[in-house]
């Protein structure tokens, strides 16, 4: 077999999700492309060929990722999602120390040597989702058990979410539903994930109510205003606003390429603000669109766990897959003043660095896990190797 | 297969909470496109706007760097009382009217700032969205108000409105002011500002405001955040000192004259780099002489006496004469045609040679070699008026300036422009023809670069953010604008005029200068008297020249010669600068050494410059440490104390040049006024006063 071939065959995850994931990427690249007749980038002496450059070489780096992850047989990551927990935690601890403050948030550290920076949240993310993934598979014997299986998935959750708090609240409660979810569907208990619903809510109101008490608190005062402000204003606040002129500008075609307007009055218009500019430019039609790519990204996971011959694939590729949906769910939600102000980017299509790696990572792992759907000679060898494993049992 | 059916339902389940939610969001998107589309499109655009934000304005500077004109910002700050919540308003009001009252307004007591707010925000009266608190704040001053309580909430939810605007500065105030020049609103524009007014002015950014009511609109985002483009960095060709000695010994010879108004151009004779632009006139209104209009560039006006050095130049280049052509100057005076000519007095000198014909400066003697050679010949008006375009005399030099003066030539072929038979003897001796003082100073500064004439240029480089953007600098014309043998003569001809001719009374002890005076009756405009200009133009050293310099003292009433009225004004302005750029001249023998010099006394100022200067005249000198300092004199050596420069108090600045002493002051937060010339003698606060930010006036002398 020659290299092109053997490529074309390990290709042979669901072609489909390998369509989605070209297309948000492109998407991406045109956002960014519209970034680039910015006034403000114009104007206020910014190179605007190299966030064009930028984004397009992290976007094609993102797809040799892809590539690269789906070869790797996901069982893999399974074997290495301890002990990469294990590591998180101090790296969450450091940065909520040391890490590099953006927005007024320490999101961010900076890797020694590679003076890169990226978000210890999207790794400490992908490793949870593997390692509750990893876990509910193990388990399933005895999955409705409080101690043996309920108390030792929850745990690390708590952790991890607890770390990301403080910082990143939105994405720390996105990766929390997103656990809570794959609980759900792992066939965890109903009377536990009703009682962690309730536990979340009552944590949360908490947190609204500390707020208000202490509004000096670490970026409690933030995201209390932005409640506050969807709560009472009805019309949103001058960005919703903003957001909504920009929605409806675009009618049902949109404005064109590069054309927008909006983009010059919406904050960050090229990360949280990404999809009222897509609406605006693309109009309706493409607005929908961005938002089916990722209806219909779910719609083939759901094939998958259908399909998938072991229970850690299916829980891992949903778990996955909703973790991206929910974050985009989220961010389109907050244009049309649906939820209040999350600061969640809409993935893979925002303008980013290393975070669209991370999301290249993930769409990785799912296609990993579906070269065994879709492929019936690996999907029997699968079958076989399942058969090994439990009559090791 | 029960476990995974589970599992699948469970699945299933929460794809189509998903789904609903996507139908949630798909139909808020569809509402406010379609439905509420149309509400949302009229708002867009229509209550915020981008508006152009200039660029912060380059700065001028001198050679050697320092700043003659530069931006400052400052602010106006409003507040939006809608935006702060109840409990923010209320927690921080209070401590806000103080810190108000003690640093921003101090006529408003913390009540009045209290209540002012407060009712403003309570009854809701038209303006309370913008709502004024202070205007022309300092950006020291910003920072400190952007830390008060309620404003550190910043623009959205402490209401704070922050206004930019720029001042232009000079600090050496009135220092070649004219050249700087200004860009006036609903004025006209002049100087460098007005010529590179492009380059300085910069890129124009533009800046996103949002409606407030009707007509107000602010910035949505901070405006003292953002950074700003700046425009282009201009450095010129000025000499700050030499600058400084030619306004001062202009200024000095207008006021010991009473003169209309004057100019001082100094230009460095190798590159044709102005060096300094001196222009005083008088004002009724103010009664002092103030740089109010640029003479030396702007200025036509009959040339007199200097242009002998024309006439003499073009017999020179075409070989009629020599140094020791005879001429006949009939005691003084001789009828052209029906017109008299009269030298300045009746010498009665009848035959001598050219030399000394210009020397003294005969009327007579030039008029009747030109009237041979150029009237009385064929075609002898047109070569005549040939010479002058040879020399470039006939043309703008290009300075960097709007508004230089296009020389006035009759032309011979021209009928109306009336060349009559007395234009060629009156042109000899500079009438009938109208030159600026710029334009005559780069003929003499060809003759000084051996007939190489080099463009006059003022700007040296322009900057964008400290890199060089396109060529600026020296220009060579012409190589050559006269035969060198001419170019020699002509040199010797300006020498001798000085050192044995009229400019015998004025020369210095230094070195040998070499240059022509010239007196002008000015028949343009209406006087009621005669009228008369007095000036000199010359290069000094006279081997090897360094800077050419011209005078002009328009209608000086004590005196009206060039040699007494102009003529001293090069020396002084001459041996300062040797004195000054000692290093360009070579020079060896110290002025101390040769015991002429008595030591000064009671001089404050920079401690290194004092060094600087002992170091290089020789003289002896003891020091203690600090960097300003006091100097006097004691057993022939010069004792540099420290001074004492506190924080908190005034010091004492008596002694200094005007430009330590602001320095000083300025710096310790005081705002300084002068009026006088030379060192400072009084000040207004005395030494040891607390500094709280007041003015302070100095008196020079």
């Amino acid at each position: 077999m020659t290299k092109v071939k053997e490529a074309y065959y390990n290709l042979k995850g669901d072609k489909v999700i390998w369509f989605i994931v070209l297309l948000l990427g492109l998407f991406s690249i045109l956002a960014v492309y519209s970034a680039t007749g910015l006034a403000a980038f114009k104007t206020r002496g910014g190179d605007t060929e190299y966030y064009l450059f930028r984004q397009a070489i992290f976007v094609f780096a993102g797809f040799g990722l892809t590539y690269m992850c789906s070869r790797l047989h996901y069982m893999k990551y399974s074997n290495l999602a301890p002990l990469l927990l294990v590591i998180t935690i101090p790296l969450l601890i450091y940065t909520i120390c040391f890490g590099t403050t953006v927005n007024d948030a320490n999101r961010w550290i900076t890797i020694p040597f590679l003076n890169a920076t990226f978000q210890t949240s999207d790794f400490a993310k992908l490793v949870l989702i593997v390692f509750v993934a990893r876990s509910l598979a193990i388990k399933q014997e005895f999955i409705k058990d409080f101690n043996s299986a309920f108390l030792p998935i929850i745990i690390p959750i708590a952790i991890i979410c607890g770390l990301i708090a403080p910082d990143d609240l939105s994405t720390a409660g996105l990766l929390f539903l997103t656990c809570l979810l794959m609980m759900f569907i792992g066939r965890v208990s109903l009377k536990y994930v009703g009682m962690l619903v309730i536990v979340g809510v009552v944590l949360f109101s908490f947190l609204i109510v500390l707020g208000n008490f202490f509004p000096e608190a670490v970026r409690l005062e933030t995201w209390v205003s932005r409640i506050n402000e969807w709560l009472y204003d009805a019309d949103g606040g001058f960005h919703i606003e903003q957001s909504k002129i920009a929605i409806a500008s675009g009618e049902y075609f949109g404005v064109g390429p590069g054309n927008s307007f909006q983009r010059n009055y919406l904050p960050n218009p090229f990360s949280d603000s990404i999809y009222a500019i897509i609406c605006e430019e693309y109009g309706l039609l493409g607005g929908l669109f961005v938002m089916f790519l990722y209806l219909w990204l779910l719609i083939r996971c759901m094939r998958i766990v259908t399909r998938s011959p072991r229970t850690f694939g299916s829980i891992l590729a949903i778990g996955l897959c909703l973790n991206i949906v929910i974050q985009a769910f989220a961010n389109i939600a907050v244009s049309v003043n649906l939820v209040p102000a999350t600061g969640l980017t809409l993935p893979l299509v925002s303008m980013g660095g290393t975070s669209i790696l991370f999301t290249c990572i993930t769409f990785g792992i799912i296609l990993s896990v579906s070269k065994f759907v879709e492929n019936p000679s690996m999907r029997q060898l699968e079958l076989e190797e399942i058969a090994e494993d439990e009559s090791d049992n | 297969m029960e476990r995974k059916n589970e599992l699948l339902i469970r699945a299933y389940l929460v794809m189509f909470l998903f789904i609903a939610f996507a139908a949630v969001i798909f139909f808020r998107v569809a509402k406010i496109s379609i439905q509420e589309g149309d509400k949302w499109r009229a708002k867009g655009g229509k209550n915020v706007k981008m508006i152009p934000l200039k660029a912060d304005r380059g700065n001028i500077y001198a050679d050697d760097g320092s700043v003659l004109v530069m931006s400052l910002p400052f602010f106006d700050i409003k507040m939006d009382l809608a935006n702060p919540k109840q409990e923010v308003f209320e927690k921080g009001v209070d401590s806000l009217s103080i810190l108000l009252s003690r640093h921003i307004d101090s006529s408003k007591s913390p009540y009045e700032w209290r209540s002012s707010l407060v009712t403003a925000r309570v009854e809701q009266k038209p303006g309370y969205r913008y709502f004024p608190i202070a205007k022309d704040v300092s950006y020291s001053n910003l920072v400190k108000l952007k830390a008060f309580p309620i404003f550190r909430k910043g623009a959205n939810r402490g209401g704070l409105i922050v206004e930019k605007k720029t001042r232009r500065e000079k600090p050496f105030k009135s220092l070649a002011s004219r050249t700087l020049g200004e860009v006036r609103p609903n004025a006209p524009d002049f100087g460098l500002e007005s010529y590179f007014d492009e380059q300085l002015s910069g890129p124009t950014d533009s800046l996103l405001m949002k409606r407030m009511s009707r007509d107000n609109w602010i910035p949505v985002l901070d405006v003292s955040e953002l950074i700003t483009k700046k425009g282009h960095d201009i450095v010129t060709t000025l000499d700050v000192d030499i600058q400084d000695v030619a306004q001062q010994e202009l200024r000095f010879a207008l006021e010991k004259n009473r003169a209309k108004g004057g100019t001082v151009l100094v230009m460095e004779v190798k590159t044709g780099a102005i060096k300094a632009v001196a222009n005083l006139k008088y004002s009724e209104k103010s009664q002092d002489y103030l740089e109010s209009y640029n003479h030396g560039v702007g200025t036509l006006s009959e040339p007199g006496s200097t242009f002998k050095a024309a006439a003499a130049l073009a017999m020179l280049d075409d070989g009629y004469i020599n140094l020791d052509t005879k001429v006949d100057l009939q005691g003084g005076k001789k009828k052209f045609y029906r017109s008299w000519m009269y030298d300045s007095h009746l010498h009665g000198i009848r035959e001598t040679d050219f030399r000394e014909t210009f020397a003294i400066s005969s009327n007579v003697g030039i008029a009747t070699l030109a009237m041979k050679y150029y009237e009385a010949a064929d075609n002898g008006r047109i070569h005549f008026r040939k010479k002058m375009a040879q020399f470039l005399l006939d043309r703008k030099t290009g300075i960097e300036l709007k508004g230089e003066g296009k020389p006035m030539f009759k032309n011979p072929t021209r009928k109306s422009d009336g060349w009559s038979g007395t234009t060629v003897p009156w042109m000899a001796h500079g009438y009938e023809v109208n030159v600026t003082p710029l334009q005559t100073l780069a003929f003499y500064n060809a003759i000084a670069n051996d007939g190489r004439y080099m463009k006059p240029f003022l700007v040296k480089d322009i900057l964008d953010d400290g890199k060089s953007v396109g060529s600026y600098g020296p220009k060579v014309v012409k190589e050559s604008i006269a035969n060198p043998v001419a170019i020699d003569a002509m040199q010797e001809l300006l020498r001798e005029a000085v050192v044995n001719g009229t400019g015998k009374n004025f020369q210095s002890e230094d070195f040998e200068f070499s240059g022509k005076t010239g007196t002008a009756r000015d028949y343009g405009g209406q006087h009621e008297k005669k009228e008369y200009n007095a000036s000199f133009a010359g290069y000094f050293p006279s081997d090897n020249p360094k800077y050419s310099i011209i005078i002009m003292v328009y209608n000086p009433q004590e005196s009206y010669y060039g040699s007494t009225v102009a003529g001293p004004v090069f020396r002084n302005v001459a041996e300062k600068i040797y004195a000054l750029k000692y290093d360009h001249f070579g020079k060896e023998k110290s002025l101390a050494q040769s015991n002429k010099v008595k030591l000064p006394g009671g001089h404050s100022g920079y401690a290194q410059d004092f060094e600087k200067v002992f170091a290089h005249t020789g003289i002896d000198y003891r020091k203690k440490s600090g960097s300003w300092v006091k100097v006097d004199p004691s057993n022939n050596k010069m004792n540099i104390d420290k001074m004492k420069i506190s924080k908190r108090e005034v010091p004492d600045v008596s002694g200094m040049g005007l430009r330590d002493a602001i320095y000083i002051l300025e710096n310790l937060g005081l705002n300084v006024y002068a009026e006088g010339v030379g060192k400072v003698n009084k000040q207004s606060l005395r030494p040891g006063t607390q500094i709280k930010g007041q003015e302070i006036s100095l008196y020079l002398n």
